[in-house]
Parts: structure tokens; C-alpha cells; sequence
């Protein structure tokens, strides 16, 4: 099969009824790259991942491969893989006979079938339950057997369904690993579909994220975890500490804040003017407790304490009686006073759209 | 039970308990038991009971039996009842069955369309065979209207009613909403990624529908198919009253029903009724062990 070198779609729009759920989605994939669309349940990730697969139509717009349009090639003859949430696994057949379905509707030959399977299931270390049935594995092999049935076909694209979401932490996290290693090794243009950002930073080479059926960000998961382009993504991304503030400066360097009493400087190019109204915030991680008369520093009273292994999460209250979350390097009791600082860089400021964003 | 636990192990708990069965278990089951008790296994042994006590003996003997199988005129009854039931089970599942498939994930119209086919169950056989007599009749509407565009004879109308496919279009009419529900439940349970998948690994419709849809399609297909045939096998009123009740659609029930009610000769109504429950079951177990060979799990694939 010819692979990828260009994957690009072209404002695709898909609408059901009078609701849009997909709006002029343009996108760019460079060939054998991992692409992840990122975003809350409705945010239409599922239906651009669809329209790909060629599951759904498309209401307008373009798909195209190499420059050859696919939109209009039906989605048994796109040689797309697709891993689904569920597996869809077929419960009637054995796991050979599921991921041999697609080489035998291709009339392959029996024998290349059998090493064709056998090299599949191999890659995804099932090799030996090839007369189980799909219902007599577990949770993690279903999946594995979902990813065999898909690359058994050597599918120039791969598409991948939340493939990870009906999984426990532990599974997932290996799977997650082993979806890695499959993606360094064979080296397939993938499209991945999630609404959980460790696994998008993980494994992509670039992230869209997602709402309302627009593209709200898109990059490298780098740049989007250290300056996510909107409140939204900034939320996503865990910048859970959150303010109201005021621009009291403004300059080609950064700006400075003023809210909730707090008095901050944020590094970066930000097109605000003193006096507006914006939103400031921070992640938990990025602060660090401080005894120097550092800037970009202040008192925070520590009110509950969470443990969770390498570190300590706190809720603490600042003087105004807001919430700030932080994270502690040694445990600290509730009631403890402590100053904590804030890299410049790392606090992000938003025009304040009266939180419709969120 | 309570002394069983209590007590050293020298007595082993009684049976009921070993199957986990307690007194409030069994409490409860006593009503449905008797109920069983009362309208099927009694009437069951009563009906066996006076089949083997012919009327002209009076003493147990297999003679009605052996004398039904004699009789050409009962074995002819049975082949008809054969005849009349199979075709007309087998027509309405091969419809029922791409029927279902097209409208599986709901279509628009579709309240309409189950509406209209459950109109005549809600009516009655009656009800519906003399609707039949007076549309499909020599001057039925039907005719009538085939012979304006030519397509029949004005003096040799169609014969329709009162006769095999009289009946065969009863049974049909009274029986295919009840398949097509059954079958139409069971496929639109199936886990509709199955089919998108099956796409995705390049299958088009027609072997999507052969390789997957239709296999994990089968025991619901196998139980339409058991229920329609006990149905149109026991049919009574529609063989009377739109077929040909002393010729061609002589079915069983036709004759048990002359035995005991014309002839008033219970034992061979009695004999005749057994002969036609074993027959249904013989059937049933036929396609019930045909369906064990397929797939008989979950159809909704994975644990989504």
C-alpha cells in the first residue's frame, strides 16, 4: 500500500439536522506522523475521525491523500484501520478468524493469510490464543486483537477511537506504552481521538485541540501544554488555579496583573491594554514554595493536604480567601502559613470573555 | 437447613438446599407451581390419559396411535398441516430477515410502517380472514382491480380464498409482524460498530451483512422461526375459515377438533392433539440443535 506523505482535510464540515458538529475543520498531516484530536465528549473529535474513516459523509469540505481526493471513495476502499472504543470485535470469530476477516474478504492466499495473522498477532503478543474467542480475553487483549485486526491490513492510515478509554489506569498506561512502541515501529500516518491529555501529550507528534466542532489550538503537545492559546485549552491542560484580574501594565515583555490579591507578572506576547479585565492562571505544578523575597510571590495559607506519592497537593487559601491549588515538596499541615512563587513564564493571562469560553 | 450448618457434618443438607434453594425460594414458586400445575401439566397428563383409553375399548391401549398412521386420510392431515405451516414460516423469516436488516438502525416512517404491521394481530384472526374474504374474493376488490388493467380474465377470476393459498396468505398476514418484530429486536441489538468495522477492514455491505450481521442474526432468527412454526402448524381458525377445511388445508387441529367435537370421540381428539405437540417439538428441537452449532454469545461484541 502506498503510504501517506500528505494527509490533509479541507474545511470539513459535517452537520446533523440544524446542529453543526463538525465547522470548517482544515488540517495538514505530514505523512507517518501521530496526530491526536483532543477535547470534551461533543466537542466533534469523534465525527472528524469519522469523516476520515469515511463512516460518515461529509456535508462539505475535502479529504485528501497525497493530493488525491478521498472523500468520495467509499470507507471499505480508503485502506483505513480503525480501532474502536468498544473493539467491535466480532464475537463469532475466533481471534485468527477476526483478524484474518479482512485479508480473506481480499481473497488472499490461505498461506499468506497464515503468516500474514501470524506476524499480527505476534507484534501484539497474542500469538497462541488464536482459537479464543474475543469474549474469553481480557480487557487489555481485546484491544490488542483490535490493533492486530487493524494493521494486518497494513492501512496507510490508522484511526484510533478513545482505543484506551474502557481500560483501568494501570492498562492503560502500558497500552498507552505499547501503542508507542507499535507507532515507532511500523510507522503509520495515525489519527488518534481522546479527551484525556496525558495521553495526547504522550504519544503525539502534534495535538488539535477540540471544542464545539472548531479547532481551538494545534501543535506540537509542548507548545500546547506551556501556552495553550485559550482559556479553554489552558483549562484542559490543568491550569486549574484561575483569577479575575486587571491589567495594571502592559509592554512589549509581558504584562503585569493585579486580582485577587495577588500582584503577578506574566512573561510573553499578550495583546492586552492596562485596564482590561482578564483572566490569569497558573498549574499547580509550576508554583514552588518559596523563603527568599522572591517576585511574582505570595502568602497562601495550606487547608487541606493530599498525598500522592512522589509529592504533596494542597488547597490553600490566599488572603483574599480565594482558592489556589498547589503542590508541596514535603507534607505540610492544614493551617501552615507559606509564600509560593510563581515562574514569570509560567502564568498565562486571557482577555476576560465573561467565562463564555468555558 | 439452619441444623446443617450448625450441627457437625455427619448429615449432609437436603437436596433443595444443595441446588441453594431455601424455604422463601420455594415459597415463592408455589404459586407459578400450581398454576403450571393446574393449566399445563394436569390437562398434558389428562390429554395422554385419554388418548391411550380409546373410546371403543375403554382399556389402555396404543390403538388410536396405530390406527392414525393407518389411516390415509390423517396422514394425509398431517402432510397438509406440513405443508400449510413450513412454507408459510419459512416465507415470512427470508422477508422478516432483510426487513429488519434495512431497518435495524431505525428509518424514517418507522412508526408508521410497525404500526401498520401490528394492526393485524391487535384485530383477530376473524376479523382479518373475513377481511380477507371480501377483498381477495372472486369479486374482491382485488380482482376487480387487476381485471380493469387487464391483467385477469373477467370470467375466470382469480381464486385466492378458500383454498391453500387462501390460507398461506392468512397465516402470513397474522404472522409476519410477530417474526419481523422478533427478528427486528434481535438485530438491532447487535452492536452496530460491528458493521462499521467490518466496513473498515474493507467488507461492503452485502458481506458485512453475510459475514457478520447475519451469523450474530441467528438464534434470534431460529426462535421467530420455532415460535411462527408452532403458530401456523396449530392454526385452526384461518385454515376454516378462508381455506378448504375438508380438502387441501385439512390441517391437524381441523381434524382433532372433528374427532372430539363432531364425532365426539375425545380419546382420538386427544390423540391427535399429542401427535401435534410431539411434531412441534421434534421441530423445535431440530432447529434448536442446528442453532447450538452457531455462535450463541453476546452479540454486542467487546465490553462497550
Amino acid at each position: 500500500m502506498q503510504a501517506i506523505e500528505k494527509l490533509e482535510l479541507d474545511r470539513v464540515t459535517r452537520r446533523f439536522g440544524q446542529t453543526t458538529a463538525l465547522h470548517e475543520f482544515s488540517l495538514n498531516v505530514p505523512g507517518r506522523a501521530f496526530v491526536t484530536l483532543l477535547g470534551p465528549s461533543g466537542c466533534g473529535k469523534s465525527t472528524a475521525l469519522n469523516c476520515l474513516a469515511g463512516l460518515l459523509e461529509l456535508s462539505s469540505g475535502e479529504i485528501r491523500v497525497n493530493g488525491q481526493r478521498v472523500d468520495n471513495v467509499s470507507a471499505e476502499k480508503r485502506n483505513f484501520g480503525m480501532v474502536f472504543q468498544n473493539y467491535a470485535l466480532f464475537p463469532h470469530l475466533t481471534v485468527y478468524k477476526n483478524v484474518a476477516f479482512g485479508l480473506e474478504l481480499r481473497r488472499t492466499r490461505r498461506d499468506i493469510i497464515n503468516r500474514k495473522v501470524g506476524e499480527a498477532l505476534k507484534l501484539v503478543q497474542l500469538n497462541g490464543f488464536e482459537t479464543r474467542y474475543p469474549w474469553q480475553l481480557s480487557g487489555g487483549q481485546q484491544q490488542r486483537l483490535a490493533f492486530a485486526r487493524a494493521i494486518v491490513l497494513e492501512p496507510s492510515l490508522l484511526l484510533l477511537d478513545e482505543p484506551l478509554s474502557n481500560l483501568d489506569a494501570k492498562l492503560r498506561n502500558e497500552l498507552r506504552l505499547e501503542i508507542k512502541r507499535l507507532h515507532e515501529g511500523l510507522k503509520i500516518t495515525t489519527v488518534y481521538v481522546t479527551h484525556d491529555q496525558s495521553e495526547a501529550m504522550s504519544l503525539s507528534d502534534i495535538v488539535i485541540v477540540m471544542q464545539r466542532g472548531r479547532i481551538e489550538q494545534a501543535g506540537p503537545p509542548q507548545e500546547i501544554y506551556r501556552h495553550p492559546a485559550s482559556l479553554f485549552v489552558a483549562d484542559f491542560m490543568g491550569y486549574k488555579n484561575r483569577y479575575q484580574a486587571e491589567v495594571t501594565q502592559s509592554d512589549s515583555q509581558g504584562v503585569r496583573i493585579s486580582g485577587a490579591g495577588l500582584d503577578l507578572v506574566a512573561e510573553g506576547q499578550f495583546d492586552l491594554k492596562p485596564g482590561q479585565k482578564v483572566v490569569a492562571c497558573f498549574r499547580p505544578d509550576d508554583a514552588f514554595v518559596t523563603h527568599n523575597g522572591e517576585s511574582n510571590a505570595f502568602d497562601a495559607r495550606v487547608e487541606l493536604v493530599e498525598y500522592l506519592g512522589k509529592e504533596y497537593e494542597a488547597e490553600a487559601t490566599l488572603q483574599t480567601g480565594d482558592k489556589v491549588l498547589l503542590q508541596l515538596p514535603r507534607q505540610m499541615h492544614g493551617g501552615e502559613n507559606l509564600r509560593v512563587a510563581i515562574p514569570r513564564d509560567r502564568v498565562m493571562v486571557y482577555a476576560d470573555s465573561g467565562g463564555k469560553e468555558l | 437447613m439452619a441444623r446443617a450448618i450448625e450441627g457437625p457434618a455427619t448429615k449432609s443438607p437436603g437436596l433443595l438446599a444443595r441446588w441453594g434453594w431455601d424455604k422463601l425460594t420455594i415459597l415463592l414458586l408455589l404459586p407459578a407451581l400450581a398454576f403450571m400445575l393446574a393449566l399445563f401439566i394436569y390437562p398434558l397428563i389428562y390429554g395422554i390419559v385419554t388418548s391411550l383409553n380409546p373410546k371403543e375399548t375403554g382399556t389402555f391401549s396404543f390403538d388410536n396411535y396405530l390406527n392414525i398412521f393407518k389411516d390415509e386420510r390423517e396422514v394425509t392431515t398431517i402432510w397438509n398441516t406440513f405443508w400449510i405451516a413450513l412454507p408459510v414460516t419459512l416465507i415470512c423469516v427470508i422477508l422478516a430477515v432483510p426487513l429488519s436488516y434495512w431497518m435495524r438502525q431505525g428509518i424514517r416512517f418507522e412508526r408508521v410502517i410497525t404500526t401498520l404491521l401490528i394492526l393485524p394481530i391487535t384485530l383477530g384472526t376473524v376479523l382479518v380472514s373475513q377481511g380477507m374474504l371480501s377483498y381477495f374474493g372472486r369479486k374482491g376488490w382485488f380482482n376487480q382491480a387487476l381485471q380493469a388493467v387487464g391483467l385477469v380474465n373477467k370470467e375466470n377470476p382469480l381464486a385466492l380464498v378458500y383454498n391453500y393459498f387462501g390460507v398461506e396468505l392468512g397465516l402470513f398476514i397474522q404472522g409476519f409482524p410477530l417474526v419481523f418484530l422478533m427478528v427486528l429486536g434481535y438485530m438491532s441489538g447487535i452492536n452496530p460498530d460491528l458493521e462499521k468495522s467490518a466496513r473498515m477492514l474493507g467488507a461492503n455491505k452485502w458481506q458485512s451483512f453475510w459475514r457478520v450481521i447475519f451469523p450474530l442474526s441467528v438464534p434470534g432468527i431460529a426462535i421467530a422461526f420455532c415460535l411462527s412454526f408452532v403458530a401456523n402448524f396449530s392454526v385452526f381458525p384461518t385454515a376454516v375459515l378462508v381455506g378448504q377445511p375438508t380438502g387441501a388445508t385439512r390441517v391437524m387441529a381441523f381434524a382433532a377438533y372433528q374427532a372430539a367435537f363432531e364425532k365426539y370421540d375425545y380419546s382420538l381428539g386427544s390423540t391427535i392433539a399429542i401427535i401435534m405437540a410431539v411434531i412441534e417439538l421434534a421441530v423445535i428441537g431440530v432447529v434448536l440443535v442446528l442453532r447450538s452449532r452457531t455462535y450463541r454469545g453476546s452479540s454486542t461484541g467487546g465490553k462497550g
